[in-house]
C-alpha cells in the first residue's frame, strides 16, 4: 500500500512540479524576449494557462494525498479520534465519487468542441506536425486536448481519494490488531 | 438539495473546493436543461482560463524559494536593528519582519509559518506567555497579503473589471503600515517583559552586516511592484522576475539551495496553488449558477432599495465580511461576493480602490477569527497551546485590526490618497 501510495504521490508531484517549471520558463523568456528583443512567441500566453490548468488538477490531488486542502474543521474537532478517522474515511469515499463525475463532466465539456483550434497555438501545432512528421502533434492546437484537463483532474482526484481511503482503512486494521 | 450536500460536506470536512464542486455535480446532474453536468467542468476552466491569475502560482513559487533560500533569518536580523531596541522589542521585531516579509510573499500563512516558527520559541524564552507570541505572530501575518504584492489584490483586479492591480497595490501599502503601526503601539503599551535590550540578543550579528543581509531580499519587492506600478511589466510578468531573482539569490548568492531541490519547490510551489485555484475554479462554477438564476441582480436590487446610504452600506459590508469571514475561506467569500457588492458599492459612490482594500482587508481578519482562520489554525500548529487559549489571547489584536479597519472605512484618503498622488 505504501509502495503504491508514495507512487502516486511522486507522479502527482512530477505532473504538477512539471507544469509549474514549464509555466515559469514560458513567461520568463517571453517577457524577457519582449523587452530585450521586441518579440515574443504566439503560444506564449495561451500555453501557460493550460499547463497551469494540467498543473491545477495535479496538484488538487496531490494536496488531497497529503491533506493540504482548505477544510472546515470545527465541528470535527470535537468528535473522538477513532470517530473523527471514520467519518473522514467517508470524506474520502465522497470525494472519490466527486472525481469520478468531474471527470464524467470534463469528459463531456472536452468531448462538445474540442476539436477546435486553440488560436495561441494553432501555428505551433501545425509546426510541430509538420517538421516532425507526427500527425498527431496537430491535437496540441486543438482545445480539447487541454479541456480535457478537467477530466483527468477528475480521474486523479478519483485515485487520490481511494488511496486515502485504503490508508485509512490499512491504519483502522493496524490499530485493531 | 445544493445547499444540503454543500453544508453536510462542509460539516464532515470536505475539502471547501470539493465540497462546491460536489454540490454543483449533484444539482446539475440531477437537474432538467440548461443545467447538465458538463455546465461543472466548462466554468471551472473558464474561471482558470485568465493570463493574470498565473501571477498566483508564479509569486507562491517565488516566496517558497525565498524561505528556501533561508532569508526569515536576513529579514529577522534586519527588523531587529530597526525596532528591536524599543520596549517590547521582540514583539516589535515580529510585527516588523511580518511587514517586510509581506513584500515578499502575500502570503498571511507563509508568513505565519515561516515567522512563528523561529518568533514563538523565542519570545517565550524572554518572558512572553506563548498564548501571547502565538497570537501576535498570527496578527502580524495578516498584513502580508494587504502590503503589495498581493496575491488577494489581483484575484480581485480579475473579479471588478476597471479596478487596476498597480492602484489596488499602491492602495495597501498605507493600510499595511497603519497595521503594523497600531499593533506596534498596543503592543508597547501592554508588553511588560521585556524591556527590547534582551531582543538585541536573539541576533548576534553587528548592525551593519544585519542590514547589509536585509537589503537583497528587500529588493525584490521594490524591484517586482516598482517595475508593475511603473507600467513596465504585467503583474505575471513581474511574479516571473520575482521567482528569477529569488532563484538567482537563493542559488547563486546565499547557496542553500541545491538544483537538485528545484523540482520539490515546483512541485510544492503549484500544490500550494492548486489549493487557491481550484477555490477559484468551483467558485466560477457557482457564480454561473448565480448569475443564472439572476441572483446578484436581485440582491443589488433590495440593497439599493433598503440601503441608501453610503455609510450604512459601508457598515454593513464591514460586518457582513467580518461574518461571513468567520465560516468561510477568504478567496471564496470574495468571489462570491465582490461581484454583488462591488457594483452597489460604486453606484452609492464608494470608490472601488478604496471598497477592494477594504474587502481585502475585512477578510484577511478573517484569517485569525475562529473557526476557519488559517493563520490561527497554523501558529496553534507551532504553539500548540490549544485553540481556545490562543483564541482568547488574539481577541485584543483582532480588537486593533477592527479599530483599523473602522478608520480605513470612514477615512478613505488612508486608502486612496497614494494611488492617488501617483496619478491613478
Amino acid at each position: 500500500m505504501k509502495t503504491v501510495n508514495e507512487f502516486a504521490r511522486r507522479l502527482f508531484a512530477f505532473g504538477a512540479g512539471l507544469s509549474m517549471a514549464l509555466v515559469f520558463a514560458i513567461i520568463f523568456v517571453n517577457s524577457l524576449r519582449r523587452y530585450t528583443v521586441g518579440q515574443s512567441v504566439s503560444w506564449g500566453e495561451e500555453l501557460p494557462i493550460y499547463l497551469t490548468i494540467y498543473g491545477v488538477m495535479f496538484g488538487l490531488a496531490l494536496a488531497y494525498l497529503q491533506d493540504r486542502h482548505i477544510r472546515f474543521t470545527v465541528l470535527t474537532d470535537f468528535l473522538p479520534a477513532t470517530v473523527r478517522e471514520k467519518l473522514f474515511a467517508v470524506v474520502d469515499v465522497a470525494s472519490f465519487v466527486t472525481g469520478v463525475a468531474l471527470a464524467f463532466s470534463g469528459h463531456a465539456f472536452a468531448s462538445r468542441r474540442g476539436n477546435m483550434d486553440a488560436s495561441g497555438l494553432k501555428s505551433a501545432g501545425t509546426w510541430l506536425a509538420d517538421t516532425s512528421g507526427i500527425d498527431a502533434l496537430v491535437w496540441v492546437a486543438k482545445v480539447g486536448t487541454w479541456q480535457y484537463a478537467i477530466a483527468i483532474g477528475g480521474a486523479l482526484l478519483a485515485v487520490a481519494a481511494l488511496l486515502k481511503f485504503l490508508e485509512r482503512i490499512s491504519s483502522f486494521k493496524a490499530a485493531a490488531a | 438539495m445544493i445547499y444540503a450536500v454543500l453544508l453536510i460536506g462542509l460539516a464532515a470536512g470536505v475539502p471547501v473546493a470539493l465540497a462546491i464542486i460536489a454540490a454543483l455535480l449533484v444539482f446539475m446532474g440531477l437537474g432538467e436543461a440548461p443545467y447538465s453536468l458538463r455546465v461543472v467542468a466548462t466554468e471551472m476552466f473558464k474561471g482558470m482560463n485568465s493570463f493574470p491569475l498565473l501571477a498566483i502560482p508564479l509569486f507562491v513559487l517565488a516566496g517558497e524559494v525565498m524561505n528556501e533560500s533561508g532569508i526569515t533569518s536576513r529579514i529577522i536580523a534586519f527588523a531587529n536593528v530597526i525596532v528591536g531596541r524599543l520596549r517590547a522589542g521582540l514583539a516589535l521585531v515580529n510585527i516588523w519582519a511580518s511587514v517586510i516579509f509581506a513584500g515578499l510573499s502575500g502570503s498571511a500563512v507563509a508568513d505565519t509559518s515561516a515567522i512563528g516558527r523561529v518568533f514563538i520559541p523565542e519570545m517565550e524564552k524572554h518572558g512572553y506567555s506563548r498564548p501571547f507570541a502565538a497570537a501576535l505572530t498570527a496578527a502580524s501575518s495578516v498584513i502580508g497579503p494587504i502590503i503589495p504584492p498581493s496575491i488577494p489584490v489581483i484575484i480581485y483586479a480579475l473579479i471588478v473589471s476597471g479596478v487596476s492591480v498597480p492602484a489596488l497595490f499602491l492602495a495597501g501599502i498605507v493600510p499595511g503600515i497603519l497595521l503594523a503601526i497600531f499593533l506596534s503601539v498596543f503592543v508597547m503599551l501592554t508588553v511588560k517583559v521585556d524591556h527590547g535590550h534582551e531582543a538585541a540578543g536573539m541576533m548576534a550579528e553587528p548592525a551593519g552586516k544585519a542590514i547589509l543581509g536585509g537589503i537583497l531580499p528587500l529588493l525584490m519587492p521594490v524591484f517586482v511592484v516598482g517595475s508593475i506600478l511603473l507600467g513596465i511589466v504585467t503583474p505575471t510578468e513581474a511574479a516571473s522576475f520575482a521567482v528569477a531573482y529569488a532563484l538567482f539569490l537563493g542559488v547563486f548568492v546565499y547557496r542553500n539551495i541545491r538544483l537538485t531541490a528545484l523540482p520539490r519547490l515546483f512541485a510544492e510551489a503549484m500544490r500550494d496553488s492548486s489549493v487557491i485555484l481550484i477555490i477559484i475554479a468551483a467558485v466560477s462554477a457557482a457564480n454561473w449558477l448565480l448569475t443564472y438564476n439572476r441572483v446578484p441582480n436581485m440582491l443589488t436590487d433590495w440593497v439599493l432599495t433598503n440601503v441608501d446610504s453610503k455609510t450604512a452600506f459601508l457598515i454593513a459590508t464591514i460586518l457582513l465580511f467580518l461574518f461571513v469571514g468567520l465560516f468561510l475561506e477568504g478567496i471564496a467569500a470574495m468571489l462570491v461576493l465582490v461581484p454583488i457588492l462591488h457594483p452597489i458599492a460604486v453606484s452609492l459612490g464608494v470608490d472601488p480602490v478604496h471598497f477592494g482594500i477594504l474587502v481585502i482587508f475585512n477578510l484577511m481578519i478573517g484569517l485569525i477569527t475562529p473557526p476557519l482562520g488559517l493563520c490561527l489554525f497554523v501558529a496553534e500548529g507551532i504553539a500548540q497551546v490549544g485553540m481556545a487559549r490562543l483564541t482568547w489571547a488574539i481577541l485584543p489584536f483582532f480588537a486593533v485590526e477592527v479599530l483599523v479597519l473602522v478608520i480605513l472605512t470612514f477615512v478613505p484618503e488612508t486608502v486612496i490618497w497614494l494611488p492617488r498622488a501617483m496619478g491613478y
